[in-house]
């Protein structure tokens, strides 16, 4: 390695390769001394010239000018092969120009197709022999057509055409050959310098992918940057990202670029039925350098109407699912390579790991959403709740202001009716017949009916109001039962009844509102009375334990089975074969258990048809 | 009885004639003979100067306007005259949370409507005592 030094050394590191052997470069720097010009063609004199230089362009403009100037030819065409599209292209032209000359031209076919392909170099002594060779610069007598290879690799054509008849005579033409070796050479170090900053490219492009999935870009802004650097790295004219729908088995776009929304809504498939469906299915890439020609995409009309000729898919999947696919489509005939799938599979993992995170997040929202939904059911019944209890309060306070009018509306007349009819029944505003005080009575007892049923309703409100409220004081009950029943005697006797006591001073005092229970006991015995013609009435009071049992028992009509229920209902009144029309407010029953119960006892009743109801009630001691 | 309350003023506040005529009627029986009644505050305003010593005041509660017998009840509170005197409520409205209203304005007695006719004198006389007297039905 020691021995390697100026142009060896410059042309050692220029190929950039440790391979090159000795002989090579003694070629390579062999001198040759035009017979024309007496010019040399010094491949030495080339390769200093192109030193440095890393820029394929630059190099072949350099390499062209230097032809021109040196190997006495009016021409030199240099085309260039695209190997992805099996394919010479983008021609360079020095000296004399040729316009006409095909921008691409495919292996194979025609005179540099050939060369191409051949990789053998074409030698036309006297080119009016051969038609083949268009187009010509004028006063052309010959033309060396030569590949640019290296390491068998075909990376061009050179071709060269001359006025003078010995400028590409034999031993032109070996120097030539020396020189179209050393372009090829540089070219390829050019290229591999390329590819490497191509790959550097790449790394950064991959590293600012990957600070995307990071960041917190929406997942439709991160795909488009997928598919953007697909369609860029991989030199595409369009790139689509599919996702898969397991169900329906449909591929739909979600992402693309290079062609517009109509477009990318066109290209769809199914699992299993093209190219992409098989890449979906069976989770590995595919390529086709031509899709026309391809019966596995036999049913991507869509794409191929987009124009495209060469497609390349792989599957995106994070660890084993698949999410969908990634697809580059060029217009051009190209073969991908292998690193160009192993590129667009690496792309496609980002794709995976920003499909998984979007579907996280959806499922995220999703439940998200249903918890509001939740929540926004769970608001409407409170509200209706709310709704309901503010109209139940509202109708309860206007029930109570209804009451409560009523109550006083009622009031003021009866105030003057009862009061004024004792006033005259009483013989204050002069002398009464008795007939007229009989008269009087029933007004005054109409009136005080009407009074009781007022104060029944009132009760009856306080009470399911919660607002009655007991005035309890220690009470004793024996002076409290016999007040009842003298009240009630008069009552009795009219009708011939007995009334009989059970009780006697041995009974406990009671912490109870004495004036509601009274209520109750008149209410039970004046109820006795009315279904009793003949027998008695009892009034019966015992302790038992921790309460005292009062019971008021008769000798009446009785009350039949299926009445009994409703006896503690309000407004209901039993038939009453002793009365042609029912009175009271069919209210007294339902307030007494009321005020029995508002004293934590209880009422119950029992009866026999025939022979007698008993009605009880307990109130404990407190 | 009669002649024991021959020298007593009651004042009487009653929007309703029939009322007022009742309520005289009743008085009268227990043998009181003068009773200033009028029917509404402003009435009363005009006359309060030139009123006796009254004994006894019975109110009606409602009454047009605001004027009612709270309102009454604390002008007459307010004035030296009626610091002492007894004066109750005359009034059908008779639901717990009147009767309670009417025990926190500090009327000193209740008295229901329908007046209850048998237990009216002996109600009026023992609020001429300086009793309280509840009568709630």
């Amino acid at each position: 390695m020691g021995t390697r030094t100026g142009i060896l050394g410059r042309l050692g590191a220029l190929f950039g390769r440790q391979t090159l052997s000795a002989a090579d470069l003694a070629r390579m720097t062999g001198q040759y001394h035009s017979p024309i010009s007496e010019l040399p063609i010094s491949v030495t004199d080339l390769a200093l010239r192109l030193a440095g230089q890393s820029d394929p362009q630059q190099l072949l403009r350099q390499t062209g000018e230097w032809l021109i100037e040196r190997a006495a030819v009016e021409c030199v065409v240099i085309y260039l092969h695209e190997p992805a599209a099996n394919r010479l292209a983008k021609p360079l032209c020095f000296g004399a120009q040729l316009p006409d000359l095909p921008a691409t031209v495919k292996l194979g076919y025609s005179l540099y197709g050939e060369v191409g392909m051949g990789r053998k170099a074409y030698y036309i002594e006297i080119i009016s022999r051969e038609k083949r060779l268009t187009p010509l610069p004028p006063n052309i007598q010959s033309a060396y057509l030569l590949p640019l290879l290296y390491e068998n690799n075909l990376l061009g054509v050179l071709g060269l055409y001359a006025a003078r008849p010995t400028a590409l005579s034999e031993p032109a033409r070996a120097a030539i050959d020396r020189v179209a070796a050393l372009i090829g050479a540089t070219l390829s170090t050019a290229y591999r310098l390329n590819e490497s900053q191509q790959a550097i490219g790449r790394f950064s492009r991959f590293q600012r992918l990957a600070q995307d999935l990071t960041a917190r870009l929406s997942s439709d802004e991160l795909l488009r940057n997928i598919v953007e650097a697909a369609r860029e790295t991989l030199d595409a004219q369009m790139s689509i990202l599919l996702d898969v729908n397991f169900e329906s088995g449909e591929l739909r776009p979600i992402a693309w670029a290079g062609i517009d929304h109509a477009t990318a809504q066109l290209i769809r498939s199914r699992l299993k039925e093209d190219l992409k469906g098989l890449v979906a299915w069976a989770r590995l890439p595919a390529r086709t350098p031509d899709m026309r020609a391809d019966q596995r995409t036999s049913l991507a009309t869509q794409a191929i109407a987009a124009g495209m000729v060469s497609e390349l898919a792989v599957p995106v999947l994070y660890y084993d699912e698949l999410y969908g696919i990634l697809a580059v489509e060029t217009n051009t005939y190209r073969n991908f390579t292998d690193e160009e799938v192993d590129l667009l599979q690496a792309l496609a993992a980002h794709a995976g790991i920003a499909l998984r995170n979007a579907r996280l997040f959806e499922e995220l929202e999703e439940r998200n959403s249903e918890l509001q939904k939740a929540n926004a059911a769970l608001e409407i019944s409170r509200q209706q709740a709310e709704n309901a209890r503010a109209a139940a309060v509202q109708a309860d306070r206007l029930k109570t202001e209804f009451i409560n009018n009523m109550s006083h509306e009622l009031r003021t007349p009866l105030n003057a009716v009862i009061n004024f009819t004792r006033l005259v029944a009483d013989g204050h505003a002069g002398a009464v017949t008795d007939q007229q005080r009989n008269y009087l009575a029933y007004v005054h007892d109409g009136g005080q009916h009407l009074l009781g049923l007022i104060n029944d309703i009132l009760d009856l409100a306080k009470i399911e109001a919660g607002k009655m409220e007991l005035r309890r004081e220690p009470t004793p009950l024996e002076p409290l039962l016999k007040g009842v029943l003298s009240t009630l005697i008069g009552l009795t006797k009219d009708k011939g009844i007995a009334l009989h006591r059970e009780f006697d001073e041995s009974l406990p005092s009671l912490n109870i509102d004495g004036r509601r229970i009274r209520q109750v006991l008149l209410n039970l015995i004046s109820n006795a009375a009315k279904f009793t013609a003949e027998g008695s009435i009892t009034l019966r009071a015992v302790q038992q334990g921790g309460q005292v049992i009062f019971s008021v028992r008769d000798t009446g009509v009785g009350i039949k089975p299926e009445d009994l229920p409703k006896v503690f209902e309000e407004f209901k009144q039993i038939d009453n074969a002793l009365q042609q029309t029912a009175s009271g407010s069919g209210l007294g029953m339902p307030i007494s258990r009321r005020f029995v119960q508002l004293h934590g006892g209880d009422m119950w009743i029992e009866s026999q048809l025939g022979v007698g109801t008993t009605v009880s009630f307990s109130l404990p001691i407190l | 009885m009669t002649d024991a309350n021959a020298d007593v003023n009651v004042l009487l506040v009653e929007d309703e004639p029939l009322n007022t005529t009742l309520a005289v009627a009743m008085l009268n029986l227990l043998g009181i003979q003068h009773v200033h009644a009028f029917a509404t505050w402003t009435q009363l305003e005009a006359c309060l100067a030139a009123l006796p010593p009254i004994q006894l005041v019975l109110l009606d509660l409602r009454l047009p306007d605001t004027h009612d017998g709270y309102y009454i009840l604390a002008k007459l509170r307010a004035d030296a005259r009626f610091a002492n005197v007894p004066i109750a409520a005359m009034t059908a409205q008779v639901m717990p949370d009147d009767v309670h209203r009417a025990e926190q304005a500090g009327f000193t007695g209740f008295l229901a409507k329908p007046l209850n006719f048998d237990r009216f004198p002996q109600s009026i006389q023992r609020l001429l005592a300086g009793e309280s007297v509840w009568e709630l039905h």
